[in-house]
């Protein structure tokens, strides 16, 4: 299936096919609901790339979209089903198992059955804690204290086998980290099964985000995972941007650009002195999150905010970069990334250092892609996918970056993978202050009802944000499916098989998000 | 001997009286006349100790010689621990026989305990050849029925099977070696044997060491024969385990040193590398196994294995030792030898009664399902961490002193020439270090599992009590374990004159130098040769005496090794004390707050998020994966609407790692060998009637040739 | 195998010479926002913002650091400055004046607190070097630092782990959120901080605070002498 028309033939929608195609667009696909398993089923197979669900609630009724996006030279496709009151959705986990979370999340939030699912329930909402029949995101929704009992604490072994136990870590675990748990079916010493255990974190942020301007909302979703908040800030930017149809001046798309290939660089260069901390290595860890707070320093000085927090705003950013402290910004951040890169050649040099990671957390390419994995995560494992090149937004057209990748799929291979980008970013930071179109960076964009659809390519994958605006220019819906979601989906497989003292090594390789993950 | 026929008297009679008696009371009588006997035996055993060694000549057999019985202070040592064992163990019986009685008749177990006792007591006293085989049959008959008491169970019959089968193959060699010594010596009588034992060749000499010890190691679960024992052991009710572990096993180690230390003395310094080296190895396969194993008494029997191997090291260093004229050291190989006999006996009957005493008030003997006895049941925990203690060498326990003074022994192999001995020493000394570092391992294990952490199961969480009298049986078990650490001296003085009987003089008073007995002062030369290494020795702060186990060396090295276990002991529980003391004064002021265990914010900690037994043992089960490893771990996921995994079953069979390495490709090598033969099994007339024609002409030429 | 220690030896000091003075390199906090203009005020997103008469006020507990008051018409004025943690609580006892074991507690963070307190232990900040260390058990921590709005699933384990603290504790709350709810909360699932849970000695506004800021908190809590305001050159 090398040709849209070819794809959209075998979805049976051979009406659909544009006259025009090209990246960017967004081609709406209306289906039945009992077509979508095997729309599911044909793109499965072909090069389409699940970004989420959005499950968006119309008085009584649903409409679930599926959006996907093609190589580039394509449009996104976005499969749109009805579901009647009451009524069940198939599911496409079966067929497609990028799609399982997803399901289950909207289940839980919206209280939507998918039919042929069969682990539903528990998930976004813990069972111990909320009680069975609260739907946060359905428009009723009117949560109070007293409305029903949680259900008492029950955990579940995967492993079936004599003296077969769960240890379980978290969610008040480790020194400084984030509150999640994870559940490892063992007979001792090794991981049979990890069950992931998320959403101690979840924060209603696509409830909160109802009713808000959209200025307001972009300051939610920065604050989904703060270390990468422009990118998933950009996202939702770009999502309200198309629903209000607002132009956004060139100036702003080459900094947006910029800032975000700056932010990209500090969240892996965390990632890499987290992966030195795992393994115990003080002085690598050291330098390493020296090298961090450098470019956070970098960000602070120029940017007003360490984290970027801020800077995105719906027609462009909140405020310019002159072209000097852009040029002296790049050089800057080439030179940590320099020094990063010292670190990293002597870290690789260490036998110690590599034995830990090497052949240790593998996933391997089929898994990748049958759990649909995006970003670095992806990229080791040789399911390669950047949306910077297959969709480009803000100025990647006219500045492709190149896209790093191994085949391992082992940490050693992420750790590659994220040094490798991370150097990129350093590459694309002088070129971009170079060519920065002179103008204004802030577009005047009058919101309005519609909605829309963006994407980045953020530090850890694809960031794909839906919007729909209602009449009076506030949030209708805010669905965020940030990469977290798809790679947490998959961390289990990389823990498993290895022993206990290989866990923070590889949970610290995949450089995930708990905070992204919940929202 | 009045007091040991007294003994017989009562084991018989109890025994026929209480088949006799309602089969309610059954226990309670056998229990009388078991303590009784008991008592009676440590009286003979002491009074045989003390001097009073005996000979009594019985009836003349056609053609099987005399039947003497005697005892000698070998078999009084013997006599001693079996005394010291039994009175508990039909203590403890009296009220745990009873929940057999839904389905069993408890008469036939408490009949079978006292004719057991009776046999062990003949078993050890019999002087002649014909007697020591018949009582000994005598004896493995009454095992198998102990063992297959609770028949109605799948594995009992079975692992009964498997014991009979294993101890008569034993047994067979047991017979020829003492066929060969009775041949040589024209008489059955061991009197006769011993004075004989002289004159006997090198090549009957290796016959009668490879037939006795490898035939009576079966009975000791000896490698590479000891597969049958953690089968057999725990399938038995506990008091009959404790006798079997406890006692049983002895007989085998008694055999291996009458015959080889007393009726014909090992000559030859490779004999003893092959004990020294069996001893080992059964040792480490032994706590392995018990390091990984998740059923009470089955634990419990592979540290039986490891405990004998142990025993056998000592041996094993005696006749090295006693070959290579060296009598002393090998007079303390053996005392240590046999002073862990002493203390491996008490601790493995209190840990067997300890698991019976789990099995009747949780129903359950499985480590994966117990967890947090010591809350409902703190009495039987104290005892049970007594004998944990013990068979783990800790102190104040004995087994500390013991295995401490096996290896001291074992060092002394430095004094040795040949370099091929020393390597083997060398080898062994390895091993067991390793051995004891896993046995800490296993036995922390073993009372962590059962009694700390949370309940498993709902079994666990609701013990019923335990009546008194297993309390107190368990108690003097307890007391036993702490008494043999603190004062194990008097033991070895005592030892001494035991292996004095077998010729090897001088080891008690080497290990318990005469000098610290009360009154006397320290010899001349002791105290110049400290002096001359520069150091001020003087008697007023030494301890006082008969509480030191040293070993004196030469000039430049006055003092080889020298523990005071009652000192240790006492410091250690000064040290706690003012431990105690300190944080008592310390913290008098706070206030002390309880809070639950901190469980990283889980809502609940459940049984199931807490580590098993299994999961406890699982690194030694990885490093030692050669020898443990199972065989065949079966992983199989159960998935649902095609990628859902719902459930990971692991299943593995884990064959015993001799079944793997000798006994599986022996089996297959028979059977392949019937195979072959029962190819010819074809069915043609005219194949047979070749056969039979083959068969003619062989039978005929063979007639011509010869 | 290299030689780490060596290789960390030839790295250049790069410390801050906080707590002996005040002195900040470029980046090192977003600074506040301090006076401004009463029309300033407008753009406060959070209510942190409010016109008294012709002045504004700030309650920096609900500053986000969104900078629309920055960047505005009517411009606030900002401060360069870490030294803005507050509290009633009294500090810990004289005997924990030179070490201290810190409990972090992720409530709900979007991960820019964590981040920064990820900061603290650089050769920039050098934590340890104040004899403030974090530790992963609460049973041998003095301070209890929670991040978060606190959200539904983590209010339980937030009791326990106090309830795990020996005394005498502190609980300090680092970030906008935990200090009021930030842009989350309160809502029906998160809290308004930390103080809706639990007694709070401290709070670092601050979305995120620079890792300065939550070092001036610690060290108030152990009861330590910090720089004066005047101090600053």
């Amino acid at each position: 299936m090398n040709t849209l028309a070819e794809l959209l033939h075998a979805l049976e929608c051979d009406a659909a096919v544009p006259a025009a195609i090209e990246s960017g667009a967004v081609l709406a696909l209306p289906l039945p609901a009992a077509r979508l398993p095997h729309a599911a089923h044909v793109l499965a197979r072909s090069q389409a790339h699940l970004a989420g669900i959005v499950c968006e609630q119309r008085n009584g009724s649903f409409a679930l979209r599926y959006p996907f996006w093609l190589p580039r030279g394509l449009p996104w496709l976005e499969l749109v089903i009805d579901v009647a009151p009451g009524g069940t959705v198939p599911s496409i986990s079966p067929r497609l198992f990028a799609a399982d979370w997803h399901e289950r999340e909207i289940e839980d939030l919206f209280g939507l059955i998918f039919s042929n699912h069969p682990f539903l329930g528990n998930f976004v909402l813990h069972d111990e804690v909320w009680p069975e029949q609260a739907f946060p995101m359905r428009h009723d929704f009117a949560f109070t204290d007293a409305d029903g009992a949680p259900s008492p604490y029950q955990p579940q072994q995967m492993l079936q086998a004599e003296g077969a136990f769960l240890m379980p870590v978290g969610p008040v675990y480790g020194g400084v980290s984030e509150a999640g748990q994870f559940l490892l079916d063992t007979l001792g010493e090794e991981i049979t099964h990890c069950q992931t255990r998320l959403f101690y974190k979840y924060r209603g942020i696509e409830k909160r985000a109802e009713g808000m301007v959209a200025a307001d909302a972009l300051l939610l979703v920065e604050r989904m995972n703060g270390t990468n908040a422009f990118a998933h800030a950009l996202a939702a930017a770009q999502a309200i941007e198309r629903a209000c149809d607002c132009s956004v001046p060139a100036r702003a798309q080459t900094l947006r650009s910029f800032w975000a290939e700056l932010e990209r660089l500090r969240s892996h260069a965390a990632t890499i002195a987290g992966l030195c901390k795992s393994t115990a290595l003080a002085v690598p860890t050291s330098l390493a999150y020296q090298r961090v707070e450098e470019l956070l320093r970098l960000s602070g000085r120029h940017a007003g905010h360490r984290y970027l927090f801020g800077l995105i705003a719906a027609g462009g950013l909140a405020f310019d970069l002159d072209d000097a402290a852009a040029r002296e910004l790049a050089a800057q951040a080439q030179a940590v990334a320099r020094r990063l890169a010292d670190l990293a050649e002597e870290l690789l040099f260490d036998n110690s250092f590599i034995d830990r990671l090497e052949e240790v957390g593998v996933i391997d390419a089929k898994v990748a892609r049958r759990y649909g994995l995006v970003g670095p995560v992806g990229r080791a494992a040789g399911h390669v996918s950047d949306l910077r090149r297959e969709q480009p937004y803000a100025a990647y057209a006219e500045c492709t970056p190149r896209v790093a990748q191994a085949a391992e799929g082992d940490n050693l291979a992420r750790l590659r993978v994220f040094l490798d980008e991370a150097a990129e970013s350093a590459r694309l930071l002088p070129l971009l202050a170079t060519q920065l179109p002179a103008g204004t960076v802030r577009g005047t964009c009058a919101t309005r009802a519609g909605a829309g659809l963006g994407w980045t390519e953020a530090p850890a994958g694809a960031s794909t944000c839906f919007a729909r605006l209602d009449a009076d220019g506030r949030i209708a819906r805010l669905r965020l499916m940030p990469p977290a979601f798809a790679n947490w989906h998959a961390y289990h497989l990389a823990a498993e098989r290895f022993a206990f003292q290989d866990f923070p090594i590889t949970l610290a390789s995949f450089g995930l998000s708990m905070a992204e993950q919940d929202r | 001997m009045i007091a040991f026929l007294l003994f017989l008297a009562l084991c018989v009679g109890g025994g026929v009286i209480t088949l006799l008696v309602r089969d309610r009371h059954a226990a309670v009588v056998a229990t009388l006349f078991g303590m009784l006997a008991g008592l009676a035996l440590l009286v003979a055993a002491a009074q045989t100790l003390g001097g009073d060694v005996w000979l009594l000549p019985l009836w003349q057999l056609p053609a099987l010689g005399r039947l003497t019985l005697g005892a000698d202070r070998l078999s009084a040592w013997f006599l001693l621990i079996t005394a010291l064992v039994a009175v508990p163990v039909f203590l403890f019986s009296a009220r745990y026989l009873r929940h057999y009685a839904a389905q069993y008749r408890t008469a036939g177990a408490a009949s079978i305990q006292l004719f057991l006792l009776a046999s062990i007591g003949l078993t050890l006293t019999t002087r002649d050849v014909f007697g020591f085989l018949f009582t000994w049959e005598i004896m493995s008959a009454l095992c198998y029925l102990a063992v297959n008491f609770e028949h109605l169970h799948d594995a009992t019959p079975k692992a009964g099977l498997i014991m009979l089968v294993a101890s008569e193959a034993g047994a067979l060699l047991q017979l020829l070696a003492l066929l060969l010594l009775a041949a040589h010596a024209g008489s059955t009588q061991f009197a006769a044997i011993a004075a004989s034992a002289a004159s006997i060749g090198p090549g009957v000499a290796w016959a009668v060491f490879a037939l006795s010890f490898f035939g009576f190691g079966v009975k000791a679960g000896l490698f590479p024969s000891m597969g049958w024992l953690p089968r057999a052991h725990p399938v038995a009710p506990a008091p009959a385990s404790a006798l079997l572990s406890g006692v049983i096993v002895n007989l085998g180690i008694y055999g291996i040193v009458r015959i080889n230390a007393d009726l014909l003395p090992v000559a030859m310094p490779a004999a003893g590398v092959i004990v020294l080296l069996v001893g080992a190895f059964g040792a480490i396969i032994g706590i392995l196994y018990a390091t990984i194993e998740t059923e009470f008494k089955r634990l419990l029997a592979h540290s039986t294995i490891e405990n004998m191997g142990l025993v056998a090291m000592g041996i094993g260093a005696a006749l090295i030792f006693r070959a290579l004229n060296q009598p002393v050291f090998a007079a303390m190989a053996l005392i240590a030898a046999l002073l862990h006999l002493l203390n491996h006996s008490i601790a493995k009957s209190l840990l067997f009664l300890s698991a019976g005493a789990v099995d009747t008030t949780t129903g359950t003997r499985d480590l994966n399902a117990l967890g947090g006895l010591i809350r409902k049941l703190p009495w039987l925990a104290g005892t049970c961490l007594a004998g944990c203690m013990m068979l783990a060498a800790l102190p104040p326990t004995g087994g500390f002193a013991s295995e401490w003074l096996l290896i001291q022994s074992l060092l002394r192999s430095a004094e040795l020439a040949p370099v091929s001995v020393r390597l083997a020493f060398v080898v062994a000394g390895a091993l067991m270090a390793l051995t004891a570092g896993l046995a800490l391992s296993a036995f922390t294990r073993l009372f962590a599992m059962a009694f700390l952490g949370m309940p498993r199961s709902p079994a666990a969480q609701n013990p019923t009590p335990l009546p008194a009298s297993m309390r107190w049986a368990l108690a003097l078990l307890a007391a036993g374990c702490i008494a043999l650490g603190l004062l194990p001296t008097y033991l070895v003085a005592g030892l001494g004159t035991v292996v004095g009987t077998l010729g090897l003089h001088g080891g008690g008073g080497a290990l318990v130098p005469p000098f610290y007995a009360p009154g006397s002062a320290l010899p001349g030369d002791f105290v110049s040769s400290f002096h001359a290494l520069g150091a001020q020795l003087g008697s007023s702060f030494l301890p006082p005496p008969g509480l030191v186990l040293m070993h004196r060396g030469g000039t430049a090295n006055p003092v080889v090794f020298a523990a005071a276990p009652a000192y240790l002991d006492l410091a250690l529980v000064l040290g706690l004390l003012l431990l105690w003391l300190v944080v008592r004064v310390f913290t008098h002021a706070r206030k002390l707050a309880r809070q639950r265990a901190w469980d990283g914010g889980l809502p609940e900690l459940k049984p199931q998020l807490t580590y098993t037994a299994t999961g406890f043992g699982n690194p030694a089960r990885v490093i030692f994966s050669a020898v443990v490893a199972p065989n065949a771990a079966h992983v199989e996921e159960e998935t649902v609407a095609r990628h859902f995994r719902a459930a990971i079953v692991r299943t593995e069979r884990q064959p015993y790692a001799l079944d793997r390495w000798v006994f599986g490709p022996l089996h297959g090598g028979a059977r392949h060998i019937a195979n072959a033969f029962a190819a010819m099994h074809h069915g043609k007339l005219n194949g047979y009637v070749a056969y039979a024609l083959a068969a003619l002409l062989l039978a005929l030429g063979v007639s011509f040739w010869i | 195998m290299r030689l780490w220690a060596l290789r960390g030896l030839r790295t250049q000091r790069d410390l801050t010479g906080f707590p002996r003075t005040l002195e900040l390199a470029p980046g090192m906090t977003p600074g506040r926002p301090v006076d401004g203009p009463a029309a300033a005020a407008d753009v406060c997103p959070t209510g942190a913002l409010r016109a008294e008469g012709a002045a504004t006020v700030v309650a920096l507990d609900h500053c986000v650091h969104c900078q629309r008051c920055r960047h505005g018409g009517q411009p606030m004025h900002w401060r360069e400055d870490i030294a803005w943690s507050h509290g009633e609580g009294a500090p810990l006892p004289r005997a924990f004046a030179h070490s201290i074991h810190v409990r972090v507690l992720d409530a709900g963070d979007c991960g820019a607190c964590l981040a920064e307190l990820q900061q603290l232990p650089a050769p920039q900040y050098s934590l340890h070097r104040l004899g403030i260390f974090i530790t992963a058990s609460p049973r041998e921590a003095d301070v209890l630092l929670v991040v978060g709005p606190v959200t539904r699933a983590m209010r339980q384990p937030l009791l326990d782990t106090y309830a795990a603290m020996p005394g005498p504790k502190r609980v300090v709350a680092v970030g906008a959120c935990a200090a009021s709810g930030g842009v989350f909360g309160p809502s029906f699932a998160c809290a308004g901080g930390v103080a809706d849970m639990l007694p709070v000695d401290r709070v670092v506004p601050g979305c995120p605070p620079p890792p300065l800021a939550v070092l001036e908190a610690l060290l108030a809590v152990m009861g330590r002498s910090l720089p004066r305001a005047e101090d600053a050159p």
